[in-house]
């Protein structure tokens, strides 16, 4: 017969009689489920919020790219191998109800604008309207590019709220010029609107810092025809990774015979798997790491509670004299065990739950700290409690009261 | 048998390192019966054996060959188990370090026998503060043993001897680690119970004067009785006078 909570009590006293030592014991444990607990809240709420972002800006999405059909070769890109308007044309006449849009861009390259901010470098890309949808991008203050735009490869931008507040500062952008150089030549922009990218955790410095103008004005520039890439918006409801296979057949077709090239065509749905299945590796690799901390957190464990029943020996030869049975020495020693292993996982717990919102912080997602991750580590600590500690507790249990009452 | 024996020891035999080529006989056939409410003291020189026959009689120890009977049980047929109940509800031990569990205050230690018998936590409360009363060690209750004199950690392990009412009250040289005075206290302690709660006490110590207050004196030397004489049963000349 024993007292649970009279086991407590001594446990957690002689835990406070050697708080260094006991901390330190703790570490391993600590270190463990620390970073489990940060892990799996970060991880789960990055999957959240990466699923919610693709399947509100890119669910049904399908990039289509030119690349090498030899992964170890560069391809040299020509304007036979880029998709040109009218393959668009023909591909969107092919599925008129699957696709609602195509986005095209050529990279206008990185110029230097001459007049306001000189030598300040902008990033163009040259696009079409379609671009701002498939995107997500919204339009802030004037308007977007739109189809006269492009048919007359006009000399008209559109900035960023960030990039127009550069240049202007807090005046009304619109009508302003922006005089460039560029590979092709001088060119003076006249500011149309200005937008805004929100796509969560999406939303990079990258992606604010784009000026759009129309692709036409950009191919003039660069002197080439055509696109190495394109998204593809198609309808609600459509299978993307079925459409893709479809996508990259048809525009394969025109590919020259022998030309190194390849269509590659991926849907969003095959991206988000990917993404998964990342972070599902990521959240392996630091399980590995945790599970070995928490080996050794376990060994040390064994280990302090080796000392603690030897440096005891002479009070359990007193309890056993005092009417002690073997199962009682035994759980008060797992108890002790289980319970440096709990404070132990609870402080981890307190720790990983505190990197994983500063983590969130840091990304710009909400963390939940994990209700299943905190209560599998608070069972899974006491189990490395009762496991490191029933050998130390078997030897205590199994002590010779006479040998145990003349230890010096 | 007499029936008004709490311990009946016979022919008792304890060796060590059996089988060894250092083997050592330090009990060589022991037979002692103690009465009931009796205060025994157990005399000899220091490497006796008194300390073996205690842990015996204590239960803490098997004898290698002989009988011992503890109050009705036969304890050569007793197992791991019922050996703790008995070293729980049959005996009390008092050693000469005082053997209190540091870091627990005075009253968890003289509870701690009763929690080991599944005594509730209010019941145990109310026994230890009453023990400690007996031994007038009330005000000390919640103090810890680094804080508390030999004399008073003496009185603690006494109340927490007393804590079952066991059968036997075993005290191997409870004041062996104290000065005269307070060894003293301690012996009139042992009286007190003896008389007033008929406690049977077996008492080992190699003070004579100390034994000479007893009922019986046993000698031990080199692992045998070698002498029981009948003591002053714990009254001063003066009293023994007055009696007779
Ligand atoms: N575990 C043991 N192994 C071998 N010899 C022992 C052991 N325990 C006690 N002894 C020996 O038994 C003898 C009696 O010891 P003890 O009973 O403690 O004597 P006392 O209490 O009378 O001083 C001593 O010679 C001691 O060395
Ligand atoms: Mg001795």
């Amino acid at each position: 017969m024993t007292d649970f909570g009279e086991n407590i009590r001594m446990a957690v006293e002689g835990l406070r009689a050697n708080k260094i030592r006991a901390f330190l014991t703790m570490l391993g444990i600590i270190i463990g489920i620390s970073s489990v607990i940060a892990i799996v809240s970060v991880g789960d709420a990055l999957i959240g919020s990466v699923n919610d972002v693709f399947s509100k800006i890119g669910g049904n999405n399908i990039e289509v790219t030119v690349t090498s059909a030899d992964a170890d070769a560069t391809l040299e890109m020509t304007d036979d191998l880029r998709i040109q308007d009218d393959t668009i044309e023909a591909f969107k006449a092919r599925y008129p109800d699957i696709v609602k849009g195509v986005a095209v861009n050529a990279t206008g390259g990185t110029v230097t604008t001459t007049d306001q901010l000189k030598n300040s470098s902008i990033s163009l890309t040259g696009v079409n309207p379609d671009y701002f949808n498939v995107q997500n991008i919204q339009v802030k203050k004037g308007r977007l590019l739109n189809e006269e735009d492009v048919s007359g490869a006009r000399s008209v931008i559109v900035l960023s709220e960030t990039g127009a507040e550069k240049f202007f500062g807090k005046s009304d952008p619109i009508g302003k010029t922006l005089s460039v150089t560029g590979s092709g030549g001088d060119r003076v922009y006249t500011v149309i609107g200005t937008y805004r990218v929100d796509n969560g955790i999406l939303s990079d410095s990258y992606s604010n810092q784009q000026a759009y103008i129309p692709v036409s004005t950009a191919a003039e520039d660069s002197g080439t025809s055509g696109y190495s890439f394109i998204l593809v918006l198609t309808a609600q409801g459509t299978d993307t990774a079925a459409f893709a296979v479809k996508a990259g057949d048809f525009f394969s077709q025109y590919l020259p015979e022998n030309s190194g090239a390849k269509i590659q065509s991926t849907s969003m749905q095959n991206m988000i798997q990917e993404m998964n299945s990342q972070l599902g590796t990521v959240s392996t690799g630091v399980s590995v790491i945790a599970g070995i901390s928490l080996l050794v957190g376990g060994i040390g464990v064994m280990n302090i509670m080796l000392v603690s029943v030897s440096e005891r020996t002479r009070e359990i030869g007193i309890r056993k004299a005092l009417g002690a049975r073997n199962g009682t020495i035994r759980t008060q020693f797992l108890v002790e065990s289980m319970i440096i292993c709990l404070i132990g996982g609870i402080i981890g717990i307190l720790l990983g739950g505190g990197f994983a919102l500063i983590a969130g912080k840091f990304i710009g997602i909400t963390v939940f700290p994990s209700f299943g991750a905190v209560a599998t580590a608070v069972g899974f600590s006491m189990l490395i409690g009762l496991f490191f500690g029933s050998y130390p507790a078997a030897k205590a249990a199994k002590m010779n009261p006479i040998d145990a009452l003349r230890y010096e | 048998m007499n029936p008004d024996s709490v311990i009946q020891l016979r022919n008792i035999v304890k060796r060590y390192n059996i089988g060894s080529e250092n083997e050592l006989e330090i009990l060589h056939g022991i037979s002692l019966d103690v009465r009931r409410g009796e205060f025994l003291a157990v005399v000899g020189a220091s490497g006796s054996g008194k300390s073996t026959l205690m842990n015996i009689i204590g239960a803490l120890d098997k004898p290698t060959e002989g009988s011992y009977i503890l109050d009705g049980t036969d304890m050569d047929e007793v197992g791991d188990t019922q050996v703790s109940e008995i070293r729980n509800r049959e005996i009390g031990f008092v050693f000469q370090n005082f053997n209190l569990i540091p870091r627990s205050t005075a009253l968890k230690n003289v509870e701690l026998p009763l929690m080991y018998a599944g005594v509730s936590r209010q019941e145990r409360r109310e026994r230890a503060l009453s023990l400690l009363k007996t031994v007038e060690m009330s005000d000390r209750a919640d103090h810890q043993p680094n804080e508390l004199s030999g004399g008073q950690k003496q009185r603690i392990a006494i109340a927490r001897a007393m804590a079952n009412d066991p059968a036997v009250i075993l005290a191997d040289e409870p004041t062996g680690a104290l000065d005269t005075k307070t060894g003293r206290l301690v012996m009139d302690l042992f009286h007190e119970l003896n008389r007033e709660t008929g406690a049977t006490i077996v008492l080992i110590t190699h003070n004579r004067e100390l034994a000479a207050e007893c009922d019986r004196i046993v000698t031990l030397s080199d692992g045998r009785i070698t002498d029981i004489s009948p003591g002053t049963g714990g009254y001063t000349d003066q009293e023994q006078e007055n009696a007779s």
